[in-house]
């Protein structure tokens, strides 16, 4: 018999086959951050990208946001873009990620997991 | 080793292990935690109008919105387009809106609001949550167990968080040229849309860019990339405009990440 830890969501049964009623089930990872790397460029130097440092040695799941100005509104960014902050990370270094900056400074904030997501 | 923490390891790893990727769950590191309620999560149809979502925290917190356009029945990503900052979050609430009405009559949105801080610094007001009778719960480092604030925990039964259920790889070759859009399909192993992150390599060289998006590097020219989420298929979509820019072959692939939240369901 597999051994497993497993917590059901409020009213649904633990031993249900249903991955939508899971809370927690030691088989599947929760997704978990390794790093959250907040920041902010002051708009000087757009020219080439900045490196930013995860040191996880392998290419992560990343997600980034954006605020625009100094409004406080914050936007979830999807990839590069001309002449506004974007990022990609790069196979050949495991250690960064890679943001584009443009001319006007903005803040984000990185959302480093901890999933591989190297393409095979 | 800490005095106190919480890891499970996947089957056959260390649960002493120095490498993230051999956890199940790592109790040092923040997961995503929403509130299983209308501030935490929600589905919203939106025609000519506006939607605020008033979340309850004191600090701007990360978020997450899928789409259905229009008559679509396909979820995606919503992420920034181009110039347009349609839908965001500030400290209060999270603003929807079908910023392309009347083009796309109405817009399905499916969201989800996280305890984490999108800025770092900022003092935080104590937030009640619902605690039950029954939870399991797990502070982050340096938190109480006993806090009564959302973001202070990684594991934490009464609210909602996404359980990572494995990936997909599709591989899309397009020839370039005169053919605008290339699609390939793979049967949805789920069985239902569910939450999903993306993550594709658009010239084959193993550099990744996140999610759905467009690249316009003017001229006319037109590159999107794009996931598409039903109940029985996943699919990958390239699309690029047939001009010089865009004239020679090239392959893509997809890595999508699917998580056990049903993007149809509220519970």
């Amino acid at each position: 018999m597999e051994n497993i830890v497993k917590i059901s969501k409020p009213g649904k049964d633990v031993d249900s086959d249903d991955p939508r009623d899971w809370e927690f089930h030691s088989n599947y990872p929760i997704i978990n951050t390794a790093f959250i790397i907040r920041g902010e460029d002051d708009g000087t130097d757009p020219t080439d990208p900045l490196k930013i440092h995860h040191g996880l040695g392998y290419t992560p799941l990343v997600m980034m946001y954006e605020e625009y100005g100094s409004t406080g509104e914050w936007a979830n960014v999807p990839a590069y873009r001309v002449g506004q902050p974007s990022f990609s990370t790069t196979a050949s270094d495991l250690d960064h990620l890679d943001l584009y900056r443009y001319s006007t400074a903005f803040k984000y904030c990185f959302l480093v997991f901890t999933s591989e997501t190297s393409i095979p | 080793m800490n005095d106190y923490d919480f890891r499970v390891s996947k089957p056959g790893k260390d649960v002493d292990s120095d490498d993230l990727r051999d956890y199940i769950f790592y109790g040092e590191k923040e997961s995503l935690i929403y509130k299983r309620n209308s501030e935490g999560t929600g589905l919203i149809e939106l025609t000519n109008n506006t939607a605020d979502i008033v979340h309850g925290f004191d600090f701007a917190p990360v978020f997450l919105i899928y789409e259905k356009l229009g008559s679509n029945d396909y979820w995606q990503v919503n992420t920034l387009t181009g110039s347009s900052y349609a839908n965001t979050i500030n400290e209060k609430r999270l603003h929807l809106v079908n910023d392309n009405y009347p083009t796309i009559s109405k817009v399905t949105f499916r969201y989800f609001i996280f305890g984490s801080p999108l800025l770092g610094g900022k003092p935080r007001n104590n937030l009640p949550i619902e605690k039950e009778s029954f939870g399991f719960l797990t502070s982050i480092k340096g938190k109480e167990v006993t806090s009564d604030r959302v973001e202070d925990f990684n594991l934490n039964s009464t609210h909602g968080n996404l359980l990572y259920m494995g990936s997909i790889l599709i591989q899309v070759d397009h020839p370039g040229g005169t053919n605008s859009a290339v699609e390939v399909s793979v049967p949805n192993p789920l069985g239902y849309s569910c939450v999903h992150l993306a993550s594709i390599d658009i010239t084959g060289n193993g550099s990744l860019i996140p999610n759905n998006f467009t690249f316009s590097p003017g001229m006319g020219a037109l590159e999107s990339y794009e996931v598409k989420m039903k109940p029985d298929s996943i699919t990958a979509s390239v699309t690029r405009a047939p001009d010089f820019v865009f004239s020679t072959a090239q392959t893509s692939y997809f890595k999508i990440h699917l998580y056990n939240q049903d993007l149809d369901r509220i519970d």
